[in-house]
């Protein structure tokens, strides 16, 4: 079905293409736009219609709970191994990247961390928060241009002008969700976007904002004898500040924060009934998800070695949310595989020769495998190995997937019941 | 002392009205049944007096206090507990994250930075806690499950154990026995009684299952098509001629 899909949307654009006056504007920006407004249209109006089969219920309009992460259904071995594996190629990783790789694959993988970074404020907004966020760029915009700003014009420290860049992302993140979380749904989604769409035209340009389209000029920090200008230097400050941020992460979903979330997204009048306010959590999330954003932004800048508004254009938001949607938005690992995807299948595709425009569809065929697991491929596709591995040597675990639905769900769905209960 | 007191709740949805002009009031402790036919409106009135809905007139009184404006987690905390008709439980969450949620939810501990220094884990006090209230409801050998993967029955003695953890003083059941079989509303309805003995919780039991009704009520109301039809002891309601038209016609 996804793969009729991709080429539903392939075929769909060819033929726009044959009936549009060529070399237009509408042309050039509609083809490659296609497969995001088709996305959005699922991702926006998904939940809606399938709400719409319950809605006599007055307490039904809520998501079906998500399955529990495959972390939690594995067993103890088999959590150890891969924790092995994961240091291992993790620390792997770093070697070969800073040692094996040439300035211009360091730069890509650095980039691909930063972006991981920003794609963990994604995590928290839509994998804990449940909601929808089209302005996460703009948040890292707000960050970015703050470290510009202050440092153009007061000479700080770049690392304290990102942790100012932070917090004032998380406070815009607050301020934008008191109002816009009182629509919910389909209606936030519309809400962030037109807010990203509005400080794009009209903020960015204001010279104490992004200064026109040139973009502020963002130097790279110096802590006393260490210059990250330094291409090697500055990828281990980017490690460290996702590690950071993965941690904090991982503890805020551990934490009551994240019980009160997993509590209002699986039951909002339920959490409520037991004294949780889920307004107030909410706008908790959207702030974390804000200050994590800007952050990531502030990182993006220094890297770039400037804030150029187009690294931060509403378009390039709207992709940063499918792609994080379509590999994992529960898990760290999601997040990071994203902040890889996104900077690498460019250029595995431009290597093997693929026409650019491929990446759409590819695009297209993520999205709506998105639409068939909401819980992401990564999180998906992990249940189904860990699942079928711990069978194969009978560690014992297992996952309790009883989301049922369509023939493949009913599969895994009956394969676990074997495995509970032998 | 009277614990509620619903002052004429009268509830309009576009065109019908759910409720007109209800008044019911609960004393603390007591066990009182709210019955009446199908679309009667008792669910409608819960919504009511646990927030999710606000009545389009009449007041909510609950311990002297006025809270017809309150919303749900504000009456949550003052000590109105609710299940549900239709269970609402945390998907992906096993049993004992159920309760240990209600219970950090209750005494409003943590946020970010208890979280951030990793104090987010439930104490010695907290997982006592919680493991009582798993003995109480014999969900111990279930507790590490999914919720997902309990049946129906035990769903809702979860959305019990979930209330109970917040110490209500009135707490609102809306047919805790449908989809149970006799020996088990039986044991529901022990286990109510129980918990309305030892820890002196007020009980409002919408119940269609008469002879629970019988046997663990000792208070009535009768709804009928928004309207209070009769109150009073059970005994009394249950020999009462219009309730046994309007409730048990087709039953007697
Ligand atoms: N949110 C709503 N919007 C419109 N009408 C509603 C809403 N909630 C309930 N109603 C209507 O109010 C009336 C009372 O419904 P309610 O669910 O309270 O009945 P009930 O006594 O709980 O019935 P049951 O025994 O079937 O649970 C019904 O006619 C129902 O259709
Ligand atoms: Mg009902």
């Amino acid at each position: 079905m996804a793969f009729a899909g991709g080429l539903l949307l392939g075929t769909t654009q060819a033929v726009l293409s044959g009936y549009l006056p060529l070399n237009s504007v509408f042309t050039a920006g509609v083809r490659p736009a296609l497969p995001f407004f088709a996305l959005f249209a699922l991702l926006l109006f998904w939940p809606l219609l399938r709400r719409g089969r319950e809605a006599a219920d007055p307490l039904a309009g809520v998501d079906p709970p998500p399955p529990g992460l495959a972390a939690r259904t594995r067993s103890r071995t088999m959590t150890l191994a891969i924790r092995i594996l994961g240091i291992c190629v993790g620390v792997g990783f770093v070697l070969v990247s800073l040692f094996g790789l040439d300035s211009f694959w360091l730069l890509l993988m650095t980039q691909a961390l930063v972006f991981a970074t920003i794609f963990l404020s994604i995590t928290v907004i839509t994998g804990m928060g449940g909601q929808v966020s089209l302005c996460q760029a703009t948040f890292a915009a707000v960050g970015a241009f703050t470290t510009g700003q202050l440092v153009e014009r007061f000479g700080m420290s770049v690392l304290l002008t990102m942790v100012i860049g932070a917090a004032l992302a998380a406070a815009v993140g607050a301020v934008l969700a008191l109002p816009a979380l009182r629509l919910g749904g389909v209606y936030l989604a519309l809400a962030t976007l037109a807010f990203a769409l509005a400080f794009e035209s009209v903020l960015l340009p204001l010279d104490w904002v992004g200064a026109g389209t040139s973009g502020l000029p963002v130097p790279r920090p110096v802590v006393g004898p260490i210059d990250f200008a330094d291409e090697r230097a500055f990828f281990l400050l980017c490690l460290v500040v996702l590690g950071l941020v993965a941690t904090f992460v991982t503890l805020l979903r551990r934490g009551t924060t994240g019980r009160f979330l997993d509590a209002i997204r699986g039951s909002e009048p339920a959490a409520a009934s037991i004294g949780i306010n889920p307004f107030r959590s909410k706008v908790v999330a959207f702030a974390v998800s804000a200050g994590i954003a800007g952050l990531g932004g502030s990182l993006l800048a220094m890297l770039q070695g400037q804030a150029n508004p187009l690294s931060f254009a509403t378009f390039f938001g709207l992709f940063w949310v499918v792609i994080v949607s379509t590999l994992g938005t529960r898990t760290i690992e999601g997040a990071v595989y994203a902040g890889f995807a996104l900077v690498l299948v460019p250029e595995i595709l431009e290597g093997i020769g693929v026409p650019a425009s491929f990446n759409f569809v590819l695009f297209g065929l993520g999205a709506l495998t998105y639409a068939r697991h909401t819980e992401g491929i990564v999180e998906f596709q992990s249940r189904r190995i860990v699942g079928a591995i711990d069978r194969l040597f009978g560690f014992g675990g297992g996952e309790a997937d009883t989301s049922g639905g369509n023939q493949e769900d009913d599969l895994v769905a009956s394969d676990v019941e074997a495995a509970v209960n032998p | 002392m009277t614990l509620l007191d619903a002052r004429s709740i009268t509830m309009r949805f576009s065109g019908i009205i759910a409720l007109d002009d209800v008044s019911i009031t609960v004393d603390s402790g007591e066990l009182v049944g709210l019955i009446g036919p199908n679309g009667a409106g008792k669910t409608t009135f819960f919504n009511c007096i646990s927030g999710l809905l606000r009545p389009t007139s009449g007041r909510v009184v609950f311990q002297g206090t006025d809270i017809t404006r309150m919303p749900v987690y504000g009456r949550a905390r003052k000590g109105i507990a609710r299940t549900f008709q239709r269970t609402e439980l945390f998907g992906g969450m096993t049993v004992r994250d159920h309760f240990l949620v209600a219970e950090r939810a209750h005494n409003r501990r943590g946020g970010l930075l208890k979280d951030v220094l990793n104090r987010g884990a439930p104490d010695a006090d907290e997982t006592r806690r919680a493991n009582s209230t798993l003995e109480l409801l014999d969900l111990t050998g279930d507790a590490d499950r999914p919720i997902e993967a309990l049946s129906l029955g035990r769903g809702r003695l979860v959305e019990l154990g979930r209330a109970l953890m917040t110490e209500p003083a009135l707490l609102l059941l809306d047919e805790p026995s449908s989809g149970l079989d006799t020996q088990e509303t039986h044991e529901m309805g022990e286990l109510l009684r129980h918990v309305q003995r030892e820890k002196g919780t007020a009980i409002l039991l919408v119940e269609h299952d008469v002879e629970m009704v019988r046997r663990f009520t000792d208070r009535l109301y009768v709804l009928d098509f928004g309207t209070l039809i009769a109150s009073g002891s059970t005994e009394s309601v249950m020999h009462d001629a219009d309730v046994q038209k309007a409730y048990f016609g087709d039953l007697v």
